[in-house]
């Protein structure tokens, strides 16, 4: 069987060819994603805007390295993300303005990236492209966001992490979901497929353990669905199925506030990753065939998604940067690397400690900390003609000589010599020189300024297993 | 000869754009001699002092911008501070002006910057031989650069009578210090007849260098550091003047400076007059007036003679804006001397000491694009 090509750069550094910024800009060119872009394409760079308050996702420079490339091939780039549903009472994305703010507050504005920063779904995430996808296996049909679905060439730049529902977000997921308009979005959740009973198109609900009006979070929680379609009184919880279109906004609310009256049944999660696989397919199939490459940063991988209005420790230490033109190629290498790969301490495996007996290197790490194993939108993107899921992994390591360090930095030649020049026509340092110092010989001793030994306070230290730790080298 | 380049600023239709004509005559004029490739060129500009509003649009400066890229050069965008701030201030205001005005990485291309740093102290000392001034301190990022294109809102300036390339390159690329020494022998006159004991003079200085007695204004001379223009802006009836000899040394000290500035550049520099939303006052007013002469274009040359006589030229030669200061000066006529009408001083003073000093000759062609 043909395996689709990876190559993975790895997010280790030590000096300036191995900055993740510049083996990210030599994996566009070593995956030869520069050969989906012909001059005066018009290119979506699909990316992450990002929940507000949300601080792993990727940073600005991650970005701004792939527009540049971008730019260099000929190509007009622009920064999109899409509308989202309101999956929480704050949501910071759900709107064109809102998401605009969420995005400059991580800095993605056209002064950071260099092209203009869309919204691809645009103002309420009405504007988009209905797509037939034969091959979907739920899906029929995907609602792909305009400016997606008008470009001519795409680069998905995924930023992988877990999610609560898909278990995983890679680079299927930031089109599966993140290309697809706010119809397209309640489409692929499968809102209204089956019946409220089977608990797969609406919230699985069980109103017995509702603790209605002395819930502290009620009001919050009536104030979570976007479409009214419950409330709580003195009978307790009350709920309107046809008003209801599956946001999640409800269940999110009820489930972290620690409660569990609107949460999602097992079988929910692998159907709404084999459907977010149809959707990809979907956005997939408004470009011509070679217009778009898949990227993804596989660091700061956080157990949910960008999405969560908050972010905790890492499932793994970082892990680096992956290219393909394989959609499920990408994805299938970065979660076996994930998996692969020693978990971060302290991350969510600890917290998993007591549950589960955390995670060990090798296992499925989102299966364990999501409860539902990611690898079913691989597979399912295999059977709707997505891509192929059998790679080989390409490691990459840059060349290091002369030519590779000033390959991608500011300016071609050393900045040092404009500093050279400058000082030529006027030397502010011998201006100043000598400076006022104290006498070289009345030097103070350094021991003066060590200091003592810390363990007294280490050991008093909040974390109690590191303050625990402490002398027992 | 002088070559002038003029671009007109009547559009009759999509493919006689403005902007478009600009680009292509300045890709083609003596611009590209100005710089070799890879060279960093200054592109000065003049961000407006807040509330400003006939400042230079920034798709104008965009298109200076873009030729200088074209031509492979390495734009640096700057302005330089006005007088008149302390200095925790003075960088800040910029910011916020240059922000309001439009001029950013996004709108430009590049980032715009002080050529003087945040509190205009960032230098170098130019001698050169001048009637006035010894030596010039000279913005230290257009000193640093490698050539320099003086992007000029023309209109009138009330202590050289023109604003133009003279004054966009001799004031304009001075530091706060330069301009300081360049503004030094203005003072503001009080009119006692005149004067109605309103304040506004006080309010306004800066520096705290007028002070009102028994409801009238006395200028404290130390404090004074002649930027003459919070006090004169300030007075609602013209009660605050600056006499002729005043500017003549005024004229003379900025031709100084922007003799200065080429010499520190080794003449590697290129002119950019635009004759629209022509005012009574320069762009480091806060406040505007109205046009007192139609749009007329856009002048382009390597001689700042040339161009600023040019500009003379074409200003004195149109008719004067109905309802304008032009109105209340006499100035409507199409030969009518405007400048001088409008300011009471005679730009030509200065340009005819420019032209003595060896900046350029008043003998040019203009060719219309």
């Amino acid at each position: 069987m043909q395996k689709e090509k990876v190559w993975f750069a790895d997010a280790n550094a030590a000096n300036w060819v191995e900055s993740l910024v510049a083996k990210a800009k030599d994996l566009f060119y070593e995956a030869k994603l520069n050969e989906c872009i012909e001059k005066g394409d018009s290119v979506a760079i699909k990316i992450h805007f990002g929940e507000w308050n949300r601080t792993r996702c990727l940073r600005p420079e991650l970005v701004a390295a792939i527009v540049e490339e971008v730019k260099a091939c000929g190509g007009r780039p622009f920064v999109c993300d899409t509308t989202t549903l309101t999956y929480h009472p704050y949501s910071s994305r759900f709107i064109g303005n809102l998401a605009l703010e969420t995005a400059t507050r991580h800095g993605f504005t056209e002064a950071s990236l260099g092209c203009p920063v869309v919204v691809a779904d645009g103002f309420s995430g009405d504007d988009d492209v209905r797509v037939e996808v034969p091959t979907g296996i739920i899906l029929k049909e995907a609602y792909v966001a305009a400016a997606i679905a008008h470009a001519d060439a795409m680069i998905n730049l995924a930023h992988a992490k877990g999610h609560p529902v898909a278990s995983f977000g890679g680079c299927i997921k930031n089109i599966g979901i993140g290309g697809q308009s706010k119809r397209g979005k309640y489409h692929e959740h499968l809102a209204h497929w089956g019946s409220p009973e089977d608990f797969l198109g609406w919230p699985a609900r069980h109103p017995e353990k509702c603790l209605g009006l002395d819930c502290p979070f009620h009001k919050l929680c009536e104030d979570s669905c976007p479409r009214g379609a419950y409330h709580i009184d003195e009978h307790g919880h009350h709920f309107d199925a046809e008003k209801c279109w599956l946001c999640y906004s409800c269940q999110i609310t009820c489930m972290f506030t620690g409660h569990e009256c609107m949460v999602f049944t097992p079988d929910y999660f692998p159907y709404a990753q084999i459907a977010m696989a149809d959707a990809a397919k979907g956005v997939m199939l408004t470009f011509k065939e070679g217009k778009v490459g898949h990227m993804a940063y596989c660091i700061d991988v956080d157990p949910n998604c960008d999405c969560i209005p908050w972010a905790t420790l890492p499932v793994v230490p970082d892990i680096g940067v992956f290219a393909s033109k394989d959609p499920v190629a990408i994805d299938a290498a970065i979660l076996d690397m994930i998996d692969a790969a020693p978990a971060y301490p302290g991350g969510a495996n600890k917290a998993l400690d007591n549950v589960q007996g955390g995670y060990k290197q090798g296992q499925d790490k989102f299966a364990i900390t999501q409860g539902t194993s990611p690898r079913y939108q691989i597979t399912a993107g295999v059977k709707n003609g997505l891509g192929n899921m059998e790679y080989e992994l390409v490691p990459y390591t840059p060349p290091y000589n002369e030519e590779h360090v000033a390959k991608w930095q500011i300016r071609p030649t050393p900045t040092t010599l404009i500093q050279r020049e400058m000082w030529k026509k006027r030397d502010f340092i011998l201006e100043a020189a000598p400076y006022k110092r104290v006498p070289f010989e009345e030097k103070p001793s350094y021991e003066d300024f060590k200091a003592g030994d810390r363990k007294e306070y280490l050991k008093k230290l909040p974390v109690k297993e590191w303050a625990d730790a402490v002398g027992k080298d | 000869m002088s070559v002038v380049n003029f671009v007109g600023a009547r559009e009759r239709c999509s493919s006689s754009n403005l902007i478009e004509r600009f680009k292509g005559t300045l890709r083609r004029s003596e611009l590209q001699g100005v710089f070799s490739p890879g060279e960093l060129v200054a592109v000065k500009f003049e961000a407006g002092e807040r509330d400003n509003l006939k400042y230079v649009r920034p798709l104008l400066v965009k298109a200076v911008v873009d030729a200088v890229y074209s031509l492979g050069g390495q734009p640096l965008l700057v302005d330089t501070l006005s007088m008149g701030s302390k200095a925790s201030e003075v960088g800040r205001r910029w910011l916020e002006a240059v922000a309001l005005h439009g001029f950013d990485v996004t709108s430009l291309g590049k980032s715009p910057m002080l050529a003087d740093g945040y509190t205009g102290e960032e230098e170098l000392l130019v001698p050169i031989e001048g009637d006035e001034l010894g030596g010039v301190e000279v913005a230290r990022a257009i000193a640093e650069s490698q050539a320099l294109v003086v992007i000029s809102h023309v209109g009138a300036h009330p202590f050289a009578g023109l604003s133009g390339a003279l004054v966009s390159c001799g004031v304009g690329c001075a530091s706060l210090r330069g301009k300081e020494r360049i503004h030094a022998p203005l003072r503001p006159l009080f009119m006692p007849d005149r004067c109605d004991g309103c304040g506004q003079c006080e309010k306004h200085c800066p520096h705290e260098a007028v002070r009102l007695k028994d409801d009238k204004p006395f200028l404290d001379e130390k404090k004074c550091k002649g930027c003459a223009y919070y006090c004169t802006a300030a007075c609602p009836i013209g009660a605050v003047v600056i006499d002729g000899y005043m500017t003549k040394r005024f004229q003379k000290r900025a031709v100084d400076s922007a003799l200065a500035v080429t010499g520190a550049l080794q003449g590697k520099v290129y002119y950019i007059n635009i004759l629209m939303d022509v005012c009574p006052y320069p762009d480091c007013y806060p406040f505007s007036d109205v046009p007192f002469v139609p749009d007329r274009g856009i002048l382009m040359s390597r001689d700042p003679v040339a161009i600023d006589s040019a500009a003379l030229d074409i200003l004195n030669e149109s008719s004067g804006i109905r309802g304008s200061i032009a109105d209340e000066c006499d100035g409507l006529e199409s030969s009518s001397d405007k400048l001088l009408q409008v300011t009471g001083v005679d730009p030509r003073d200065m340009i005819y000491y420019a032209k003595k000093l060896g900046m350029g000759s008043s003998d040019f062609e203009i060719r219309k694009a």
